[in-house]
């Protein structure tokens, strides 16, 4: 349910939300002066609200706001995306992506970082081709996957480990369980810039089932390959868990549980849970 | 009394972008200091230490983009409360935010939108900056806008709101010079009608910064170097502030990090050519 401050004036409430709708919604081509041209529904109510200018009409006037709405954000989902964006291109990004899962999913935050957080359920319930929807998938997921490494918590590393110590991987690490072998796929795609690919074969990417981790090293997001017992042995981690608990859910008998701890202590992908 | 007389000069600074951290943590710099835009550093994460090793060196003012003061929704408290926690770390020696709207519930714009110029209006936003300065505990300022709308309803000029609003709240303003000039390009106004009518003694901050001509409009892009009428704006306007803290903006086709300053530099040798200022420390 949404809030309104109870002593907005109805007059300024209405024009905000006018205002609001046309400038975040889709618009119709463009005019002379290379602006966006609005739904009629907008273009013929704008003098009511907007005053035209020497140079502009009320509804040019309104449709600088509506360019630059869309610019701003689809600028942010290019950074967020970059593999996605050279999947695709610039251009059709923007046009079978960015801009209808912004229809979809208009910011509702302060905050832009969580603007994509809602692509990869996108992609899933409206990308329209099912052969590349898996990659397409995979792709969202990753990207993302980088963004929240980046811009998580570190906590403080894992000490003293205690059968009750609480333990859990730090808030900046993601596992994946993988049906392409995606990540190398990533690094070498993101070497060649966003329309690169739209004259140039991609790097092979081979299918099958990849584990890994990513998590934050040095201030870079990295990634790791896991084996598919690492990776069940980590997920274990996600949510804090007891050493004791821990112990009691893995197969003692084959498990090397110093080096496991040493190897993802050492790459500080471990903390204890105050 | 000067209602600035207590805030401090902090000289020149430019705004902290992470395009050039290394060329800042590579050696100290001659800038005096250093604004941030406070939301980049509400989620803890590298940006956050990052700008603690900044602040081991310089002083960091911070700037707020989404404040949205004139929106019609609730104030939102969990955001003031990280920006005030971020006060704390950063030891802003004031914040700022923008005289706008930028969200109705449910939808946020991203953008700094203007209001309308209405004796309502100015009374619904008072209400509400007080309660933020008055939560904050640190001096607050409203940034006027670039504006490319103007509303049917206005019933006054924007310095005239402007006005309104900061005397009624008793709040600073963070005046942008190169706002005043992209809004009277597109609203066909002289750009001294704007400031000979302002409280110049309640500006704490002076933003400078470039824009884009499009021909029959301008949008205030911050990326481009600050036109020659501009600077006479800022030559005009700072001596009547008597002397306040000046940044430049430069937000996008980015100057290496010596250029940026050298841009904001150019700010002294206008200082310098105003007799009879002594800014005060």
């Amino acid at each position: 349910m949404y809030l309104l401050d109870p002593k907005v004036p109805a007059n300024l409430l209405k024009l905000q939300s006018w205002f609001g709708k046309a400038i975040s919604d889709t618009t119709e081509g463009w005019d002379e002066l290379n602006l966006p041209v609005l739904k009629a529904k907008y273009k013929n109510t704008a003098q009511q609200y907007v005053k035209p200018s020497k140079h502009l009409t009320s509804a040019q006037r309104v449709a600088i706001y509506n360019e630059q709405y869309w610019l701003r954000l689809i600028s942010c989902l290019k950074k967020d995306f970059p593999l996605l964006v050279r999947l695709f291109g610039e251009g059709d990004f923007e046009d079978m992506i960015a801009r209808r899962y912004l229809e979809k999913y208009p910011p509702s935050s302060w905050s832009l970082y969580i603007l994509g957080e809602n692509m990869a359920k996108w992609v899933e319930d409206h990308y329209p081709n099912e052969i590349d929807k898996p990659l397409i998938l995979e792709a969202a997921k990753i990207d993302y996957g980088y963004m929240l490494s980046f811009f998580s918590a570190e906590y403080p590393p894992l000490q003293n480990l205690e059968l009750t110590t609480k333990i859990s991987l730090q808030p900046h690490t993601h596992l994946f369980s993988l049906p392409f072998d995606i990540l190398p796929f990533r690094q070498e795609v993101l070497q060649n810039s966003e329309n690169f690919y739209l004259d140039n074969d991609f790097p092979k990417l081979e299918k099958g089932n990849f584990y890994c981790i990513l998590f934050r090293w040095e201030k870079k997001v990295v990634y790791k390959s896991l084996s598919k017992k690492e990776y069940e042995t980590l997920q274990l981690l996600e949510k804090q868990i007891t050493f004791q608990d821990f112990i009691e859910k893995i197969d003692i008998s084959s498990f090397d549980l110093q080096s496991f701890f040493e190897k993802w202590s050492k790459l500080k992908c471990l903390c204890s849970v105050l | 009394m000067r209602k600035n007389q207590n805030i401090k000069n902090l000289g020149i600074g430019v705004g902290l972008r992470p395009v050039h951290y290394p060329e800042i943590f590579a050696k100290q710099s001659n800038i005096d200091w250093f604004e941030i835009i406070s939301e980049n550093f509400l989620i803890d994460g590298p940006p956050v230490r990052n700008l603690e090793k900044i602040l081991e060196a310089y002083p960091v003012v911070m700037h707020g983009v989404t404040l949205a003061i004139g929106s019609p929704d609730p104030i939102d408290f969990n955001y003031l409360k990280k920006i005030k926690e971020l006060a704390r770390k950063t030891k802003s020696p004031w914040i700022s935010d923008h005289l706008c709207w930028g969200r109705v519930p449910g939808s946020h714009y991203h953008d700094l939108l203007p209001l309308p110029y209405t004796k309502e209006v100015i009374d619904y936003v008072v209400e509400r900056v007080k309660i933020v300065q008055d939560y904050l505990e640190v001096p607050f300022a409203l940034e006027n806008v670039s504006s490319y709308a103007a509303f049917q309803e206005d019933e006054m000029p924007e310095w005239e709101f402007y006005t309104a609003v900061v005397e009624k709240a008793d709040i600073f303003m963070m005046l942008d010079v190169n706002n005043i000039y992209v809004s009277s390009k597109n609203h066909g106004f002289e750009p001294h009608e704007y400031y000979k009518n302002l409280p110049l003694d309640r500006v704490l901050q002076i933003h400078l910064a470039g824009h884009s001509n499009y021909d029959k409009f301008i949008i205030d892009t911050h990326n481009n170097y600050v036109c020659d009428e501009v600077w006479q704006i800022y030559k005009e306007v700072y001596p009547k502030t008597g002397g306040v803290s000046t940044l430049l903006e430069w937000d996008d086709h980015f100057l290496s990090f010596d250029d940026t300053c050298k841009e904001a530099f150019k700010a002294k040798q206008f200082q310098q050519e105003i007799e009879n200022v002594s800014p005060r420390s």
